[in-house]
Protein backbone atom coordinates (compact mmCIF):
# COMPACT_ATOMS: atom_id res chain seq x y z
CA UNK A 1 0.00 0.00 0.00
CA UNK A 2 2.75 2.39 1.00
CA UNK A 3 4.58 1.63 -2.25
CA UNK A 4 1.53 2.45 -4.31
CA UNK A 5 1.31 5.95 -2.83
CA UNK A 6 5.02 6.44 -3.47
CA UNK A 7 4.59 5.38 -7.13
CA UNK A 8 1.65 7.73 -7.54
CA UNK A 9 3.60 10.60 -6.00
CA UNK A 10 6.62 10.05 -8.27
CA UNK A 11 4.49 9.90 -11.39
CA UNK A 12 2.64 13.01 -10.23
CA UNK A 13 5.91 14.92 -9.73
CA UNK A 14 7.21 13.87 -13.18
CA UNK A 15 3.95 15.01 -14.78
CA UNK A 16 4.00 18.26 -12.84
CA UNK A 17 7.57 19.09 -13.91
CA UNK A 18 6.77 18.19 -17.52
CA UNK A 19 3.73 20.45 -17.39
CA UNK A 20 5.74 23.36 -16.00
CA UNK A 21 8.49 22.96 -18.61
CA UNK A 22 5.89 22.83 -21.41
CA UNK A 23 4.21 25.93 -20.06
CA UNK A 24 7.56 27.73 -20.07
CA UNK A 25 8.42 26.70 -23.63
CA UNK A 26 4.93 27.67 -24.80
CA UNK A 27 5.35 31.08 -23.17
CA UNK A 28 8.74 31.57 -24.87
CA UNK A 29 7.60 30.57 -28.37
CA UNK A 30 4.03 31.96 -28.25
CA UNK A 31 4.81 35.43 -29.62
CA UNK A 32 7.17 34.11 -32.23
CA UNK A 33 4.56 31.61 -33.50
CA UNK A 34 1.83 34.28 -33.57
CA UNK A 35 4.20 36.56 -35.51
CA UNK A 36 5.01 33.81 -38.00
CA UNK A 37 1.32 33.10 -38.45
CA UNK A 38 0.40 36.75 -38.94
CA UNK A 39 3.20 37.17 -41.49
CA UNK A 40 2.01 34.01 -43.21
CA UNK A 41 -1.56 35.35 -43.37
CA UNK A 42 -0.43 38.69 -44.76
CA UNK A 43 1.66 36.83 -47.34
CA UNK A 44 -1.33 34.68 -48.32
CA UNK A 45 -3.45 37.82 -48.80
CA UNK A 46 -0.73 39.45 -50.89
CA UNK A 47 -0.27 36.27 -52.92
CA UNK A 48 -3.85 36.41 -54.14
CA UNK A 49 -3.95 40.19 -54.55
CA UNK A 50 -0.47 41.43 -55.41
CA UNK A 51 -1.66 44.84 -56.64
CA UNK A 52 -3.46 45.66 -53.39
CA UNK A 53 -1.62 47.66 -50.76
CA UNK A 54 -3.83 47.12 -47.74
CA UNK A 55 -6.51 44.79 -46.49
CA UNK A 56 -9.42 45.58 -44.22
CA UNK A 57 -11.60 42.99 -42.59
CA UNK A 58 -15.23 43.43 -43.60
CA UNK A 59 -18.06 43.26 -41.13
CA UNK A 60 -20.02 40.48 -42.76
CA UNK A 61 -21.85 37.99 -40.62
CA UNK A 62 -22.24 34.72 -42.41
CA UNK A 63 -25.66 33.49 -41.30
CA UNK A 64 -26.60 29.91 -40.58
CA UNK A 65 -29.07 30.14 -43.49
CA UNK A 66 -26.20 31.09 -45.83
CA UNK A 67 -24.36 27.91 -44.88
CA UNK A 68 -27.53 25.92 -45.45
CA UNK A 69 -27.84 27.45 -48.90
CA UNK A 70 -24.18 26.64 -49.64
CA UNK A 71 -24.65 23.06 -48.43
CA UNK A 72 -27.71 22.66 -50.65
CA UNK A 73 -25.54 23.52 -53.62
CA UNK A 74 -22.97 20.89 -52.73
CA UNK A 75 -20.66 23.15 -50.74
CA UNK A 76 -20.88 21.51 -47.33
CA UNK A 77 -18.08 21.31 -44.70
CA UNK A 78 -17.15 24.82 -45.74
CA UNK A 79 -16.46 27.66 -43.33
CA UNK A 80 -15.77 31.32 -44.08
CA UNK A 81 -13.22 32.60 -41.55
CA UNK A 82 -13.09 36.19 -42.72
CA UNK A 83 -13.77 38.39 -45.69
CA UNK A 84 -11.33 41.23 -46.32
CA UNK A 85 -11.54 44.21 -48.62
CA UNK A 86 -8.48 44.57 -50.84
CA UNK A 87 -7.65 48.23 -51.48
CA UNK A 88 -5.02 49.99 -53.56
CA UNK A 89 -2.84 52.85 -52.29
CA UNK A 90 -5.54 55.50 -52.86
CA UNK A 91 -8.21 53.51 -51.05
CA UNK A 92 -10.15 52.16 -54.04
CA UNK A 93 -11.73 48.79 -53.51
CA UNK A 94 -10.25 46.26 -55.92
CA UNK A 95 -12.05 43.18 -54.71
CA UNK A 96 -12.19 40.84 -51.75
CA UNK A 97 -9.96 38.24 -50.16
CA UNK A 98 -11.84 35.37 -48.56
CA UNK A 99 -10.14 33.29 -45.88
CA UNK A 100 -11.92 29.94 -45.86
CA UNK A 101 -11.61 26.39 -44.54
CA UNK A 102 -12.85 23.23 -46.20
CA UNK A 103 -13.19 20.01 -44.25
CA UNK A 104 -13.08 17.79 -47.30
CA UNK A 105 -9.32 17.23 -47.43
CA UNK A 106 -7.77 13.78 -47.16
CA UNK A 107 -5.92 14.76 -43.99
CA UNK A 108 -8.58 17.01 -42.46
CA UNK A 109 -9.12 20.75 -42.79
CA UNK A 110 -7.49 22.81 -45.51
CA UNK A 111 -7.41 26.56 -44.95
CA UNK A 112 -6.76 28.87 -47.87
CA UNK A 113 -7.36 32.36 -49.19
CA UNK A 114 -9.14 33.25 -52.40
CA UNK A 115 -8.77 36.63 -54.11
CA UNK A 116 -11.75 37.81 -56.16
CA UNK A 117 -11.89 40.96 -58.27
CA UNK A 118 -15.05 43.08 -58.32
CA UNK A 119 -16.11 41.56 -61.64
CA UNK A 120 -15.84 38.03 -60.26
CA UNK A 121 -12.47 37.16 -61.83
CA UNK A 122 -10.52 34.73 -59.68
CA UNK A 123 -7.24 36.42 -58.92
CA UNK A 124 -5.57 33.50 -57.21
CA UNK A 125 -5.58 30.96 -54.41
CA UNK A 126 -3.06 30.57 -51.62
CA UNK A 127 -2.87 27.76 -49.07
CA UNK A 128 -2.56 28.64 -45.39
CA UNK A 129 -2.86 25.34 -43.61
CA UNK A 130 -2.79 21.92 -45.19
CA UNK A 131 -2.09 18.50 -43.70
CA UNK A 132 -2.31 16.26 -46.73
CA UNK A 133 -0.01 13.34 -47.56
CA UNK A 134 3.57 14.50 -48.08
CA UNK A 135 4.59 14.21 -51.73
CA UNK A 136 1.01 13.76 -52.97
CA UNK A 137 -1.68 16.08 -51.61
CA UNK A 138 1.07 18.36 -50.30
CA UNK A 139 1.96 19.09 -53.93
CA UNK A 140 -1.22 21.19 -54.12
CA UNK A 141 0.88 24.32 -53.56
CA UNK A 142 2.96 23.83 -56.70
CA UNK A 143 0.58 21.83 -58.91
CA UNK A 144 -2.93 22.99 -58.11
CA UNK A 145 -2.60 26.59 -56.93
CA UNK A 146 -1.06 28.04 -60.14
CA UNK A 147 -4.01 26.71 -62.15
CA UNK A 148 -6.43 29.06 -60.39
CA UNK A 149 -4.52 32.20 -61.28
CA UNK A 150 -6.40 34.90 -63.23
CA UNK A 151 -9.34 32.84 -64.35
CA UNK A 152 -12.97 33.64 -64.87
CA UNK A 153 -15.51 30.88 -64.50
CA UNK A 154 -18.70 30.25 -62.57
CA UNK A 155 -17.76 26.72 -61.56
CA UNK A 156 -14.44 24.89 -61.80
CA UNK A 157 -14.38 21.18 -62.50
CA UNK A 158 -11.57 18.72 -61.78
CA UNK A 159 -10.40 16.61 -64.71
CA UNK A 160 -7.95 13.74 -64.94
CA UNK A 161 -7.62 13.77 -68.72
CA UNK A 162 -5.91 17.12 -69.20
CA UNK A 163 -7.51 20.52 -68.92
CA UNK A 164 -8.87 21.87 -72.21
CA UNK A 165 -10.86 24.89 -71.08
CA UNK A 166 -10.44 27.74 -68.63
CA UNK A 167 -12.80 26.18 -66.10
CA UNK A 168 -11.10 22.79 -65.98
CA UNK A 169 -8.49 22.05 -63.34
CA UNK A 170 -5.99 19.19 -63.71
CA UNK A 171 -6.15 16.87 -60.70
CA UNK A 172 -2.89 16.22 -58.83
CA UNK A 173 -1.89 12.68 -59.74
CA UNK A 174 -2.52 10.42 -56.74
CA UNK A 175 -4.37 13.10 -54.81
CA UNK A 176 -7.84 13.38 -56.31
CA UNK A 177 -9.47 14.01 -52.93
CA UNK A 178 -7.20 16.99 -52.25
CA UNK A 179 -7.82 18.38 -55.74
CA UNK A 180 -11.58 18.00 -55.32
CA UNK A 181 -11.55 19.55 -51.83
CA UNK A 182 -9.71 22.71 -52.90
CA UNK A 183 -11.69 23.10 -56.13
CA UNK A 184 -14.96 22.63 -54.21
CA UNK A 185 -13.85 25.32 -51.73
CA UNK A 186 -12.97 27.73 -54.54
CA UNK A 187 -16.35 27.10 -56.16
CA UNK A 188 -18.07 27.80 -52.84
CA UNK A 189 -16.25 31.17 -52.68
CA UNK A 190 -17.36 32.02 -56.22
CA UNK A 191 -20.91 31.03 -55.35
CA UNK A 192 -20.91 33.11 -52.18
CA UNK A 193 -19.35 36.11 -53.93
CA UNK A 194 -22.04 35.91 -56.58
CA UNK A 195 -24.66 35.58 -53.83
CA UNK A 196 -23.68 38.68 -51.86
CA UNK A 197 -22.83 40.83 -54.86
CA UNK A 198 -25.84 39.54 -56.77
CA UNK A 199 -24.18 39.33 -60.16
CA UNK A 200 -24.17 43.11 -60.55
CA UNK A 201 -21.74 42.95 -63.42
CA UNK A 202 -24.54 41.57 -65.60
CA UNK A 203 -26.86 44.51 -65.09
CA UNK B 1 36.24 1.17 -29.49
CA UNK B 2 34.94 2.77 -26.35
CA UNK B 3 31.43 2.38 -25.08
CA UNK B 4 29.99 5.54 -26.62
CA UNK B 5 31.37 4.85 -30.11
CA UNK B 6 30.11 1.28 -29.79
CA UNK B 7 26.60 2.65 -29.14
CA UNK B 8 26.76 4.92 -32.20
CA UNK B 9 27.94 2.04 -34.40
CA UNK B 10 25.28 -0.23 -32.94
CA UNK B 11 22.50 2.23 -33.80
CA UNK B 12 23.67 3.14 -37.27
CA UNK B 13 24.81 -0.27 -38.60
CA UNK B 14 24.45 -3.27 -36.35
CA UNK B 15 20.95 -2.70 -35.02
CA UNK B 16 19.76 -0.08 -37.48
CA UNK B 17 16.20 0.56 -36.21
CA UNK B 18 14.67 0.64 -39.67
CA UNK B 19 16.63 -1.86 -41.76
CA UNK B 20 17.47 -4.41 -39.06
CA UNK B 21 15.09 -4.03 -36.12
CA UNK B 22 12.11 -3.03 -38.33
CA UNK B 23 10.88 -0.50 -35.80
CA UNK B 24 9.05 2.75 -36.43
CA UNK B 25 7.61 1.57 -39.73
CA UNK B 26 4.71 4.05 -39.75
CA UNK B 27 6.73 7.26 -40.12
CA UNK B 28 9.25 5.41 -42.29
CA UNK B 29 6.66 4.51 -44.88
CA UNK B 30 4.68 7.72 -44.59
CA UNK B 31 7.15 10.60 -44.73
CA UNK B 32 9.82 9.25 -47.09
CA UNK B 33 8.24 10.67 -50.24
CA UNK B 34 11.24 12.97 -50.57
CA UNK B 35 14.79 12.95 -49.25
CA UNK B 36 14.43 16.25 -47.40
CA UNK B 37 11.29 15.05 -45.58
CA UNK B 38 13.10 11.88 -44.50
CA UNK B 39 16.08 13.89 -43.28
CA UNK B 40 13.90 16.38 -41.36
CA UNK B 41 11.84 13.66 -39.73
CA UNK B 42 14.99 11.66 -38.88
CA UNK B 43 16.80 14.58 -37.26
CA UNK B 44 13.72 15.67 -35.28
CA UNK B 45 13.33 12.11 -34.01
CA UNK B 46 17.07 11.96 -33.19
CA UNK B 47 16.82 15.01 -30.91
CA UNK B 48 13.76 13.63 -29.11
CA UNK B 49 15.35 10.18 -28.84
CA UNK B 50 18.67 11.42 -27.45
CA UNK B 51 17.08 13.78 -24.90
CA UNK B 52 14.40 11.38 -23.70
CA UNK B 53 16.97 8.57 -23.42
CA UNK B 54 19.22 10.82 -21.30
CA UNK B 55 16.41 11.96 -18.99
CA UNK B 56 15.01 8.45 -18.58
CA UNK B 57 18.50 7.12 -17.78
CA UNK B 58 18.98 9.90 -15.23
CA UNK B 59 15.66 9.07 -13.57
CA UNK B 60 15.98 5.29 -13.87
CA UNK B 61 16.47 4.79 -10.15
CA UNK B 62 13.54 7.07 -9.29
CA UNK B 63 10.93 5.88 -11.80
CA UNK B 64 9.10 2.93 -10.20
CA UNK B 65 9.07 -0.13 -12.47
CA UNK B 66 5.31 -0.59 -12.08
CA UNK B 67 4.46 2.80 -13.51
CA UNK B 68 7.45 3.21 -15.83
CA UNK B 69 5.48 3.19 -19.12
CA UNK B 70 3.30 6.22 -18.26
CA UNK B 71 6.40 8.00 -16.94
CA UNK B 72 8.29 7.30 -20.22
CA UNK B 73 5.37 8.49 -22.31
CA UNK B 74 5.05 11.74 -20.32
CA UNK B 75 8.77 12.46 -20.82
CA UNK B 76 8.74 11.55 -24.54
CA UNK B 77 5.54 13.48 -25.22
CA UNK B 78 6.95 16.55 -23.48
CA UNK B 79 10.08 16.55 -25.65
CA UNK B 80 7.99 16.06 -28.80
CA UNK B 81 5.77 19.00 -27.87
CA UNK B 82 8.82 21.16 -27.15
CA UNK B 83 10.30 20.22 -30.56
CA UNK B 84 6.96 20.95 -32.21
CA UNK B 85 6.72 24.43 -30.67
CA UNK B 86 10.36 25.22 -31.54
CA UNK B 87 9.95 24.06 -35.15
CA UNK B 88 6.73 26.04 -35.49
CA UNK B 89 8.45 29.16 -34.20
CA UNK B 90 11.83 28.92 -35.91
CA UNK B 91 11.60 26.57 -38.93
CA UNK B 92 7.96 26.94 -40.04
CA UNK B 93 8.71 25.48 -43.50
CA UNK B 94 9.84 22.14 -42.03
CA UNK B 95 6.93 22.26 -39.59
CA UNK B 96 4.52 22.68 -42.50
CA UNK B 97 6.16 19.89 -44.51
CA UNK B 98 6.08 17.33 -41.69
CA UNK B 99 2.60 18.29 -40.48
CA UNK B 100 0.84 15.55 -38.55
CA UNK B 101 3.97 13.37 -38.31
CA UNK B 102 5.61 15.53 -35.65
CA UNK B 103 3.04 14.77 -32.92
CA UNK B 104 3.15 11.15 -34.08
CA UNK B 105 6.81 10.90 -33.00
CA UNK B 106 5.35 10.29 -29.52
CA UNK B 107 4.10 6.89 -30.59
CA UNK B 108 7.20 6.00 -32.61
CA UNK B 109 8.10 2.63 -31.11
CA UNK B 110 11.86 3.23 -31.53
CA UNK B 111 11.73 5.84 -28.77
CA UNK B 112 9.70 3.83 -26.28
CA UNK B 113 11.65 0.73 -27.37
CA UNK B 114 15.04 2.30 -26.56
CA UNK B 115 13.71 3.67 -23.26
CA UNK B 116 12.62 0.16 -22.27
CA UNK B 117 15.49 -1.85 -23.71
CA UNK B 118 18.40 0.44 -23.00
CA UNK B 119 17.97 3.76 -21.20
CA UNK B 120 16.11 2.32 -18.20
CA UNK B 121 19.06 0.01 -17.45
CA UNK B 122 22.12 2.07 -18.38
CA UNK B 123 23.97 5.25 -17.52
CA UNK B 124 23.11 8.72 -18.78
CA UNK B 125 26.09 9.13 -21.13
CA UNK B 126 25.82 5.76 -22.87
CA UNK B 127 22.03 6.20 -23.13
CA UNK B 128 22.52 9.60 -24.73
CA UNK B 129 24.87 8.05 -27.31
CA UNK B 130 22.50 5.12 -27.79
CA UNK B 131 19.78 7.64 -28.63
CA UNK B 132 22.03 9.58 -31.02
CA UNK B 133 23.19 6.36 -32.70
CA UNK B 134 19.68 4.98 -33.11
CA UNK B 135 18.47 8.38 -34.29
CA UNK B 136 21.22 8.70 -36.88
CA UNK B 137 20.54 5.14 -38.08
CA UNK B 138 16.88 6.07 -38.45
CA UNK B 139 17.82 9.33 -40.22
CA UNK B 140 20.19 7.50 -42.57
CA UNK B 141 17.59 4.88 -43.52
CA UNK B 142 14.83 7.47 -44.00
CA UNK B 143 17.02 9.74 -46.11
CA UNK B 144 18.12 6.87 -48.36
CA UNK B 145 14.55 5.57 -48.78
CA UNK B 146 13.42 9.14 -49.47
CA UNK B 147 16.20 9.65 -52.04
CA UNK B 148 15.35 6.47 -53.95
CA UNK B 149 11.62 7.21 -53.91
CA UNK B 150 12.09 10.83 -54.91
CA UNK B 151 14.51 9.86 -57.70
CA UNK B 152 12.37 7.12 -59.25
CA UNK B 153 8.99 8.66 -58.40
CA UNK B 154 9.67 12.29 -59.19
CA UNK B 155 12.95 12.46 -61.10
CA UNK B 156 14.56 14.74 -58.52
CA UNK B 157 17.04 14.40 -55.65
CA UNK B 158 16.79 16.93 -52.82
CA UNK B 159 14.45 18.89 -55.11
CA UNK B 160 17.13 19.22 -57.82
CA UNK B 161 15.59 18.48 -61.22
CA UNK B 162 17.43 15.76 -63.12
CA UNK B 163 14.96 14.96 -65.94
CA UNK B 164 16.64 11.69 -66.84
CA UNK B 165 13.46 9.68 -67.46
CA UNK B 166 9.71 9.76 -67.04
CA UNK B 167 9.05 9.47 -63.29
CA UNK B 168 7.30 6.32 -62.05
CA UNK B 169 4.67 7.94 -59.84
CA UNK B 170 3.86 4.77 -57.86
CA UNK B 171 7.17 5.16 -56.01
CA UNK B 172 5.82 8.33 -54.40
CA UNK B 173 2.69 6.49 -53.27
CA UNK B 174 2.43 4.06 -50.33
CA UNK B 175 3.23 0.89 -52.37
CA UNK B 176 6.51 2.49 -53.46
CA UNK B 177 7.52 2.87 -49.82
CA UNK B 178 7.17 -0.89 -49.30
CA UNK B 179 9.11 -1.70 -52.49
CA UNK B 180 12.05 0.52 -51.57
CA UNK B 181 12.14 -0.57 -47.92
CA UNK B 182 12.09 -4.26 -48.93
CA UNK B 183 14.80 -3.67 -51.52
CA UNK B 184 17.12 -1.87 -49.11
CA UNK B 185 16.62 -4.51 -46.42
CA UNK B 186 17.36 -7.24 -48.97
CA UNK B 187 20.55 -5.49 -50.11
CA UNK B 188 21.65 -5.06 -46.49
CA UNK B 189 21.10 -8.79 -45.82
CA UNK B 190 22.72 -9.85 -49.11
CA UNK B 191 25.90 -7.93 -48.31
CA UNK B 192 26.18 -9.55 -44.91
CA UNK B 193 25.40 -13.09 -46.15
CA UNK B 194 27.82 -12.82 -49.07
CA UNK B 195 30.50 -11.64 -46.71
CA UNK B 196 29.95 -14.66 -44.50
CA UNK B 197 30.11 -17.08 -47.44
CA UNK B 198 33.44 -15.70 -48.49
CA UNK B 199 34.61 -16.63 -45.04
CA UNK B 200 35.15 -13.10 -43.86
CA UNK B 201 34.55 -12.47 -40.23
CA UNK B 202 31.25 -10.65 -40.42
CA UNK B 203 30.68 -10.68 -36.69
CA UNK B 204 32.44 -7.34 -36.65
CA UNK B 205 29.91 -5.82 -39.03
CA UNK B 206 27.18 -7.87 -37.48
CA UNK B 207 23.53 -7.57 -38.24
CA UNK B 208 22.00 -7.89 -34.82
CA UNK B 209 19.99 -10.73 -36.29
CA UNK B 210 21.35 -13.97 -37.69
CA UNK B 211 17.88 -15.39 -38.27
CA UNK B 212 18.13 -17.76 -35.32
CA UNK B 213 15.76 -16.46 -32.69
CA UNK B 214 16.37 -19.11 -30.05
CA UNK B 215 20.09 -18.41 -29.98
CA UNK B 216 19.64 -14.64 -29.98
CA UNK B 217 21.03 -12.94 -26.87
CA UNK B 218 18.57 -10.09 -27.41
CA UNK B 219 15.46 -12.29 -27.56
CA UNK B 220 15.27 -12.87 -23.84
CA UNK B 221 16.24 -9.36 -22.84
CA UNK B 222 13.78 -7.57 -25.08
CA UNK B 223 11.06 -10.19 -24.94
CA UNK B 224 10.73 -9.93 -21.22
CA UNK B 225 10.55 -6.22 -20.89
Amino acid sequence: MKNMYKDILILFVITLIAGLVLGGVNELTKDRIAEAEAANREKAYMAVFSDASSFQEMDINVEESDYELLAENGYDSFVINSINKAMDASGNELGIVMDVTTGKGYGGDIEFTVGLRNDGTLNGVSLLEINETAGLGMNAEKELVPQFKDKKADVFTVTKTGSISESEIDAISGATITSNAITNGVNACLYYHNYIYGGEENE
Amino acid sequence: MNKCMERLYNGIVKENPTLVLMLGMCPTLAVTTSAINGLGMGLTTTVVLALSNAIIAALRKIIPSKSRIPAFIVIIASFVTIMQLLLQAYIPSLYAALGIYIPLIVVNCIILGRAEAYAYKNSVITSLFDGIGMGLGFTFALTVIGMVREFIGGGTIFDIELNLFTPVAIFKMPPGAFFVLALLTAIQNAVKIRGEKKGKDMSKVGSGCDGNCSACPNADKEGES
